[in-house]
């Protein structure tokens, strides 16, 4: 109950999963039966472990990097699915291309100018 | 797909996993990896850790060597490594979109590149990630995973400066050659097949980016950018997934550890197993602190 859902990610968050999956797995309530209470005690604390950040301290890193060199908003922002939506549109339409080739003030950009860099070159 | 995987494997030898303890003991200080350790140390100094269960003879080892560390801080302040300094003439090239002279040659980086993008297909036990994820036996298995842990092997090499960007360039680009070539050797009609690479051109770029927020958010990211990509939003099993985020955490730990120039001179990159009973992590999350005073 406590995991915390990720509104930017709406349809595919795997905090909204976890509910609907515990909602589904005790629809009696305290009365459910549970079929395999070994089983439902690990998975417990699979999840208990990481909801408190338990990997994340047993493995420090030395310094915290990334391979595309963003903040954590940014990828939210990026990687948020009204963004993602958003990208699909552009890519239907060749007039809206031409548009952001004029006028390229979107956060989206630098996006962009990311995929770019790993772009598959010719054979 | 497991098929190919076993031949590509009898071809060559597989290195045996070194012990975490000796792993330890044996590897040899060097500048650069003090002076990570120090980054660290300074990062973390007031930030308030769970302690980690350890056995006696790793508890021993890593206090030995954290009082190896205090010692050689107090002596000597190793430099944080120095952003390298660029003259205009290299930085006009690289704007338009080449690369400038590198401390190494082109030709060792890109050798180097091959070999670790190799250690990413050939040292990973795909049957092991099928078995205990329950992914089915396809090529998009074997994508997912190669993925993973070209993406470690990225971001690692991010941090050796303009020589390491290059070196991620060459690696995704044998990576594709790779895929293509795989495609083809499965016997893929060449437009279907380019098609599929245009899809997982696609699925390449949103899992970087998502693996990127998950390394820097906590387990709550990371579990859930490696559900979305990894397991496709089909995981089941919370311990399936605990497996993953553990393994990730502690790969990035321990590719972090290895001293960069050699990776970007040799490409040579060990991988933990997945499973693996009581690991240990090689730093210390939180230093202890050693009274000298009176010695």
């Amino acid at each position: 109950e406590e995991w915390p859902v990720d509104e930017t990610k709406r349809g595919r968050d795997l905090g909204a999963y976890l509910r609907q999956r515990v909602a589904q797995a005790f629809r009696e309530g305290e009365n459910t039966q549970i079929a395999e209470p070994e089983a439902c005690d690990q998975m417990y604390e699979s999840l208990a472990r990481l909801h408190s950040n338990y990997y994340k301290h047993k493995y420090p890193r030395p310094r915290d990097t990334s391979f595309s060199g963003l903040s954590v908003e940014e990828y939210k922002l990026i990687l948020s699915t009204d963004t993602l939506e958003e990208f699909q549109e552009m890519n239907k339409s060749m007039w809206k291309k031409l548009q952001e080739k004029f006028a390229p003030t979107r956060p989206e950009e630098k996006h962009k100018a990311w995929t770019r860099v790993l772009s598959r070159p010719r054979t | 797909m497991a098929l190919l995987v076993r031949v590509l494997r009898n071809q060559t030898s597989i290195s045996q996993w070194v012990p975490v303890c000796s792993q330890l003991v044996s590897v040899s200080p060097t500048q650069r990896q003090w002076s990570s350790t120090s980054q660290w140390l300074q990062k973390n100094q007031s930030r308030v850790c769970l302690g980690s269960e350890q056995t006696v003879g790793a508890d021993t080892a890593q206090n030995r060597k954290y009082h190896n560390t205090s010692k050689l801080l107090t002596t000597q302040d190793f430099p944080q490594p120095v952003e390298e300094k660029v003259g205009p003439f290299t930085k006009i090239i690289e704007a338009m979109g080449f690369t400038g002279p590198l401390k190494y040659s082109k030709w060792k980086i890109k050798i180097a590149a091959l070999r670790m993008y190799t250690s990413c297909v050939e040292k990973t036990d795909f049957e092991e990630f099928f078995l205990r994820c329950q992914m089915p036996d396809t090529f998009n298995s074997w994508f997912l995973i190669t993925l993973l842990h070209v993406w470690m092997c990225l971001v690692r090499m991010k941090q050796e400066g303009r020589t390491g960007k290059y070196m991620c360039r060459i690696i995704v680009h044998f990576m594709w050659e790779d895929v293509e070539q795989r495609g083809r050797v499965m016997g893929v009609n060449s437009y279907i097949l380019k098609k599929n690479m245009a899809l997982m051109t696609n699925n390449f770029y949103a899992a970087i980016l998502g693996y990127d927020e998950g390394i820097l958010s906590d387990d709550h990211g990371l579990a859930a950018a490696l559900w979305r990509t990894f397991f496709n939003q089909k995981c089941e099993d919370p311990r399936q997934l605990e497996l993953l985020v553990e393994y990730v955490r502690k790969q990035m730990q321990y590719l972090d550890s290895m001293n960069g120039e050699d990776l970007l001179l040799t490409g040579e990159v060990r991988w933990r197993p997945l499973v693996e009973k009581n690991p240990q992590s090689i730093l210390k999350p939180h230093a202890p602190t050693y009274n000298d005073e009176g010695l």
